[in-house]
């Protein structure tokens, strides 16, 4: 028997593992990812120590096929041993400490007792703002922020609950799908969130979505919001009020460009593509936005007003924006559909306003962002 | 593509396809195994003269595809060279791009040494 021999075995097994999966069948494509792990750790007796490279690759493989199949120990322990050997070249040892971060999170968890939805999703905020592991704690505050409300959405959307215009979600659905904010291994800068399980299944009676589902539902939101797909978006959400939330709450994460370039979305066990939002997917969001409400007014009355967001009153319909050198702030009206958790992160954040101009010289909401 | 239920599989999909099909054409390189890590899979290449029976001689392939336009299409390239240059890994890399809007593959080597 050779490495090969063993290695060709273990990819064998690590794609039917991935195939079980596709088909939701998480139990079984642990079963495989365990034999295609065990194979990968028996073809290390084989390799010789010169063969640095290759030592180091399969370390790691056998490392991570532990871990995905959920054999969180002997993953942990395969990674405490070779990197006790010091025979491995940097790479690898470098690759094994953040594998160890996640394993090490994972256990946390496990020990906890807190039960959590499949799939940990994984933001990472880059850009000249940010720094190795460390970045503005209001940016990354906000982005948390934003993250949540895209969640709660979902899973009211599931739910199949009436679109919520003001507040935030009921308590009901805070505490039964409550997000967690864990460590991630140290990127650029990253965060990641996991969602617990419903504590109490009888709540929501037949309502209640398959929890599994939420992360799986979050990611095609992201993807198709992020791109120029408003019609899919549309879709696949009951109506084109959920369908423009979803729009908006995405745009509010996708960043200007200016002080973050990227906010990447991932799940941690990468089953799900990943959505990188740039800039570039602020301006197909906005484009989006754009014609999904046409506007037959002139050209000439559309105007853009930036300033800070100071006030707001939802409820009587206006927004007050403080304008940089103007003695007294912008009463903005007719806010009309504006939701909450869209506009409510801006508030004293500076912002960008579409609005028109009427011939009394009054201002009529059109559409607001954040401008970094 | 449609008999793809999942938007993002067959997107990831298609791009692994599409891409493995232009180093092949381009570089005359070929997917010997895939990478089994913790934030997805990669492929190794290797060259027709390469035995195949380890990994010393082997590149490694980050793949991406979008169906957006070709700014984006250029600034995953940008990405996927910076996550190489970045990254731990030693095996010289090769970041390809796969836009399916814009019917192109970008395909870029990048040596570790520098």
């Amino acid at each position: 028997m050779k490495w090969l021999d063993l290695h060709k075995e273990s990819e064998k097994y690590a794609s039917l593992a991935e195939h079980a999966l596709r088909e939701g069948k998480v139990t079984e494509a642990q079963g495989f990812y365990k034999e295609a792990a065990q194979h990968e750790l028996h073809s290390l007796d084989f390799i010789e120590l010169a063969k640095q490279r290759t030592l180091g690759i399969t370390v790691i493989s056998t490392i991570a096929l532990y871990y995905k199949a959920k054999e969180i120990s002997e993953a942990e322990e395969i990674a405490h041993t070779w990197l006790g050997k010091k025979v491995l070249p940097a790479f690898a040892n470098e690759e094994i400490k953040k594998m160890l971060q996640t394993i090490w999170s994972e256990k946390e968890f496990e020990d906890s007792g807190v039960d959590f939805v499949k799939g940990t999703v994984l933001v990472s905020v880059k850009g000249r703002m940010v720094v190795h592991g460390g970045a503005p704690l209001e940016l990354i505050l906000r982005k948390i922020d934003e993250v949540k409300s895209l969640f709660y959405r979902t899973i009211e959307m599931q739910l199949n609950k009436p679109f919520r215009k003001r507040g935030g979600p009921s308590t009901e659905i805070q505490d039964q799908f409550c997000p967690w904010l864990i460590q991630a291994p140290a990127g650029s800068y990253q965060f990641a969130v996991k969602i617990q399980k419903p504590k109490v299944r009888p709540l929501f009676h037949e309502e209640e979505p398959e929890a599994e589902d939420v992360t799986s539902m979050f990611f095609k939101i992201l993807s198709l919001s992020s791109q120029d797909k408003h019609e899919e978006l549309e879709e696949l959400t009951p109506n084109k009020e959920y369908a423009d939330a979803f729009l908006k709450l995405t745009r509010n994460l996708a960043p200007t460009g200016k002080s973050i370039e990227t906010v990447e979305i991932k799940s941690v066990t990468g089953i799900e593509d990943s959505v990188v939002l740039s800039s570039e997917s602020r301006k197909a969001i906005n484009k989006s936005i754009a014609s999904s409400k046409p506007s037959n007014q002139p050209e000439s009355t559309k105007h853009q007003i930036t300033g800070i967001l100071r006030a707001l009153n939802l409820n009587k319909d206006w927004i007050e924006v403080d304008i940089p050198g103007e003695e007294r702030p912008v009463i903005i009206r007719q806010t009309g559909d504006v939701i909450d958790d869209v506009v409510g992160p801006m508030v004293n954040q500076q912002v960008l306003v579409d609005v028109i101009k009427t011939s009394e010289g009054k201002y009529v909401f059109q559409d607001i962002q954040l401008e970094e | 593509m449609g008999a793809w239920a999942n938007n993002s599989d067959a997107t990831r999909d298609g791009a692994y396809a599409c891409a493995l099909a232009g180093v092949e054409l381009t570089l005359d390189l070929y997917a010997v195994r895939r990478a089994e890590t913790l934030t997805g899979a990669d492929y190794y290449l290797s060259n027709r003269e390469d035995s195949g029976e380890d990994f010393e001689k082997q590149f490694r392939l980050e793949v991406s595809g979008t169906d957006m336009e070709n700014g984006e299409v250029q600034r995953r390239l940008r990405l996927k060279l910076q996550q190489l240059h970045k990254g731990t890994s030693n095996l010289p890399g090769i970041a390809a791009v796969v836009g399916f809007k814009t019917k192109e593959i970008m395909i870029q080597k990048v040596d570790m040494s520098t």
